[in-house]
């Protein structure tokens, strides 16, 4: 039992690494589970399971509660102490000075999750639903897509040679990349009077909307919904895009302050 | 050539590329081989993640775009991983094997499951390419992908190599302990022209030089990628 | 009614941070920060990206010895996205018969002859890096129609500076060695006159290909420089024919019983000899990019908060050079593409109107500005 006095390291690089699942302390077992930024692998040589880090990061313990002490009193006899182990992401705080405004360290996130609050485009409305493209987290930046400018247009439209995609890459019309597509449905608009919805009355294409991801939905849409006080339209500009930016009254009303013009929409609350 | 490229303008048809004759000097060029690998990353901005690994023969850019969105209509509970590999020096049909290869080694260590239906793409560039033999390149494409996709901030559970002996490429993961694929140029196999290919060396011969030559190796990648 | 508006302005304006700003609106996010006076690249308005050159190390004839077709290169960095060029080459024989009594008559003159017939072009192929496979963009198409347009307009590379002399190759009959003389070597008096008199003329082509990485912003102009550069850097190796296939036949076509036979040549490219291709170095020009936006009188509202009024009608622009970005791509629709020399010299200008307001003294400060622009390109590759 060599590994019994072993110590975590702090700073780690993909593949290090980090524990065995179990390691027997005194005075209690303790179990390692694998968090954010670790995997369980399994070592065939030695033919044990180990937690091995996937990123570069530092280590970061925390002490987890038994999940269900029923269970686990005829199993382990609480002589078990839970530990999530989790790989975090340096800070890019102090690199030099001014920061990049593409400095590609600190995004754990590369994908939406369940839960997550993205913020979309419209792009498609019909009497059901309303077809986004989600272009980022709330407060993070420029996530998820390979590429600023990967499909930029200059002089002349560029979308891409004619046939010649094939690969991951989306036929989106947008002028970002590759962007992930989602559905707002007419019932998840808000939380009241969910049959009444009208979702011309709600989003028009180009809005912005800050939205929750409900489920990874099939191959080609996230399902998001905007059935809270803080979901909704939060940038829009009149007249379907051509007009001038428009703020927000109420929750379902937008007013442009230099040519009065207000139109309907779900908004987000401001603050 | 009977069917134009209408899209590109390649000039006349007739025209037959420059054939130098043979040089004597190719001697003085494998007296500068220098094995020695320098990495680089983060030098692409229009890319997740991107990586330069050259040496005095080959300089190769390896391009990471994703995870993005699929084209799949289904649900997709993994990630897929696309490599195209562009040279101008070796035979697309070679190519496409190649990039298979790869993605066979990368999925055995790309965290596949965290990035449900989308895509890995990986664009690999070979801008100086001295080297012969296709081969020579995979311990260098091995390193540079790994890299990128590290750059790229794409979780991998193990920092693979790749050594080439004897005209042969094996990839090893878990620090040489487990083999995870094994390259030999197609037209090797019958063709000793250059008679520098000992062909009386057992496979397992070759693995086991490889498993330690392959922590060295890996050693150097590990360094550079601690201060990423 | 209007109470509702005194609302309106209690409410808290959302704010994003930057990076999110640029992402959801670009155009506001330009607006802002040029409101500010500074561009999303943090460049001032008439500011230029540095560049950064890697003469010719790609090639045969580069500082590293290597055995490749390259016969000509050029990397060039300009902020974040870099420009690979290598020029490649090829023989043709000339289908029609050069007059050469003509030729001969006028001399060296004329190659100084503006005739357009008297250039030629270089055929490029664009290639622009951006996680995408398959058949080329239009963007590359259109770029590579645009450098071979403008390569020959501009009466850079004269035909007469890609004719082959070909020398031939001797075998010698008693030791078996081989030996390549050319027309103008010294030693060919030993020979006989009529070895040289081959009946076919050859010109070399050039190829290029140009591989455009982490593209940020509009990149004609940064392929126009890179080739440029590398056709500067370009070598043309000497070429020969065997003697023994100096006067071979051959059957090319047969149709039922004709047959047409031709003589055909093996040319070969001497891998040791080679000599600068010379171009009319004069007509060599440096290309800038320019874009004219209207300011957003909007976007200045809450940047000022300010009580005086604000002239709607006064539509107000500002000329930017070097547009990088995404931001600045997709918003600025008056673009203006300029070729020139250190002198001042025009090569090609190309303005495409959009709907910004272009004033006559932007396009003198834009010539200017190519003018300065073209004599610090000119002087990197010194």
């Amino acid at each position: 039992m060599s590994e019994l006095n072993f110590e975590l390291p702090s700073r780690v690089i993909p593949g290090q690494l980090l524990c065995p699942l179990y390691v027997p302390t005194e005075p209690k077992v303790t179990k390692y589970i694998a968090g954010p930024g670790t995997k369980v692998v399994h070592y065939d040589l030695n033919n044990i399971d180990v937690i091995t880090s996937t990123r570069i990061g530092n280590v970061q313990v925390v002490e987890k509660d038994l999940p269900n002490n029923e269970e686990n009193e005829k199993t382990t006899n609480n002589d078990m102490m839970l530990i999530e182990i989790s790989v975090i992401n340096k800070t890019t705080s102090n690199d030099s000075g001014i920061s990049n405004t593409l400095s590609k360290s600190n995004r754990d996130k590369l994908l939406p999750k369940e839960g997550d609050i993205v913020l979309c485009r419209v792009v498609r409305i019909s009497l059901q639903r309303a077809n986004v493209e989600i272009i980022g987290f709330q407060n993070e930046p420029i996530p998820i897509d390979g590429g600023v400018g990967t499909n930029g247009h200059g002089v002349i439209g560029v979308n891409g040679g004619s046939g010649g995609a094939t690969f991951s890459m989306s036929q989106s019309s947008s002028d970002l990349g590759e962007t992930f597509r989602g559905i707002i449905r007419s019932q998840d608009v808000r939380a009241t009077e969910r049959d009444r919805v009208k979702m011309i009355e709600c989003f028009k294409p180009g809005d912005i909307v800050k939205a929750q991801i409900l489920s990874l939905g099939d191959g080609v849409n996230y399902y998001l919904t905007t059935a809270r006080n803080d979901l909704g339209v939060i940038f829009a500009k009149s007249n379907n895009g051509a007009g001038n930016l428009m703020y927000a009254m109420d929750w379902q009303t937008m007013v442009s302050p230099v040519t009065g013009v207000i139109e309907k929409r779900k908004c987000a609350k401001p603050f | 050539m009977n069917v134009q490229d209408r899209r590109r303008i390649l000039g006349p048809a007739s025209a037959k590329p420059l054939v130098f004759a043979n040089s004597n000097e190719k001697q003085s060029l494998s007296a500068l081989n220098n094995d020695e690998l320098n990495f680089q990353n983060g030098i692409i901005s229009n890319s997740n993640g991107s990586s330069i690994v050259e040496n005095n023969k080959m300089s190769l850019l390896t391009l990471v775009y994703g995870p993005r969105s699929t084209r799949d209509v289904s649900f997709q509970p993994n990630c897929k991983i696309n490599i195209i590999i562009k040279s101008e020096k070796f035979e697309t049909k070679n190519l496409k094997e190649l990039s298979q290869f790869l993605i066979s080694v990368l999925q055995c260590c790309v965290c596949l499951e965290n990035y449900p239906k989308s895509g890995i793409d990986i664009f690999i560039n070979f801008n100086i390419e001295d080297e012969d033999e296709l081969v020579e390149y995979i311990p260098a494409l091995v390193s540079g992908c790994i890299i990128a996709l590290i750059d790229a901030n794409i979780e991998i559970t193990d920092i693979i190599g790749a050594i080439t002996l004897n005209h042969t490429a094996v990839c090893l993961g878990q620090n040489g302990d487990q083999l995870l694929g094994l390259w030999k140029d197609p037209y090797k196999f019958n063709n000793n022209e250059s008679g520098d290919y000992d062909d009386s060396i057992p496979l397992s011969e070759i693995i086991k030089s490889c498993q330690e030559k392959i922590i060295v190796s890996k050693q150097q990648l590990i360094r550079f990628i601690s201060n990423m | 009614m209007s109470n509702d508006l005194e609302k309106t302005i209690d409410i808290h304006p959302v704010s994003f941070t930057p990076e999110v700003l640029a992402r959801i609106s670009p155009e506001l996010s330009l607006q802002k920060h040029l409101s500010l006076g500074f561009r999303p690249s943090l460049k001032g308005f008439e500011e230029f990206r540095e560049i950064q050159l890697n003469e010719d190390f790609l090639s045969r004839y580069g500082k590293e010895h290597k055995d490749n077709n390259i016969i000509g290169s050029n990397v060039l960095k300009c902020g974040d996205t870099f420009v690979v060029t290598t020029i490649t080459g090829g023989i043709i024989e000339d289908s029609v018969v050069y007059k050469n009594m003509e030729n001969e008559l006028i001399g060296v003159d004329d190659i100084k002859s503006t005739d357009l017939s008297n250039y030629t072009s270089i055929y490029p192929v664009v290639e622009v890096e951006r996680g995408r496979a398959g058949a080329c963009t239009d963007e590359e198409m259109a770029l590579s129609q645009r450098l071979y347009d403008y390569v020959l307009y501009s009466k850079i590379l004269p035909k007469e500076a890609l004719k082959v002399q070909p020398g031939i190759r001797i075998t010698d009959n008693n030791n078996g060695n081989a030996k390549v003389i050319y027309p103008d070597s010294s030693d060919n008096s030993t020979l006989p006159d009529n070895v040289f008199q081959i009946s076919k003329k050859w010109s070399y082509l050039l190829y290029a290909k140009i591989k455009v990485f982490s593209r940020t912003g509009p990149v004609f102009d940064l392929c126009w420089n890179s080739l440029m550069y590398a056709l500067q850097s370009v070598q043309l190796p000497r070429a020969f024919v065997d003697e023994r296939a100096t006067d071979l036949k051959m059957t090319i076509r047969t149709k039922g019983r004709n047959a047409t036979i031709r003589e055909t040549y093996e040319i070969l490219s001497d891998p040791c000899q080679q000599y600068s291709l010379r171009l009319h170095s004069e007509n060599i020009a440096y290309a800038s990019n320019y874009g004219i936006i209207n300011l957003d009188p909007e976007a200045k509202i809450t940047e000022e908060n300010s009580d005086e009024d604000i002239d709607m009608d006064a539509i107000e622009s500002v000329l930017l050079a070097d547009l990088d970005t995404e931001a600045e791509e997709n918003s600025v629709n008056s673009t203006i593409s300029v070729i020139s020399n250190s002198e001042g010299g025009l090569k090609h200008v190309s303005i495409f109107g959009g709907d910004a307001k272009i004033t006559p003294e932007m396009l003198k400060k834009l010539l200017k500005l190519s003018q300065k622009r073209a004599c610090y390109l000119e002087d990197e590759i010194k």
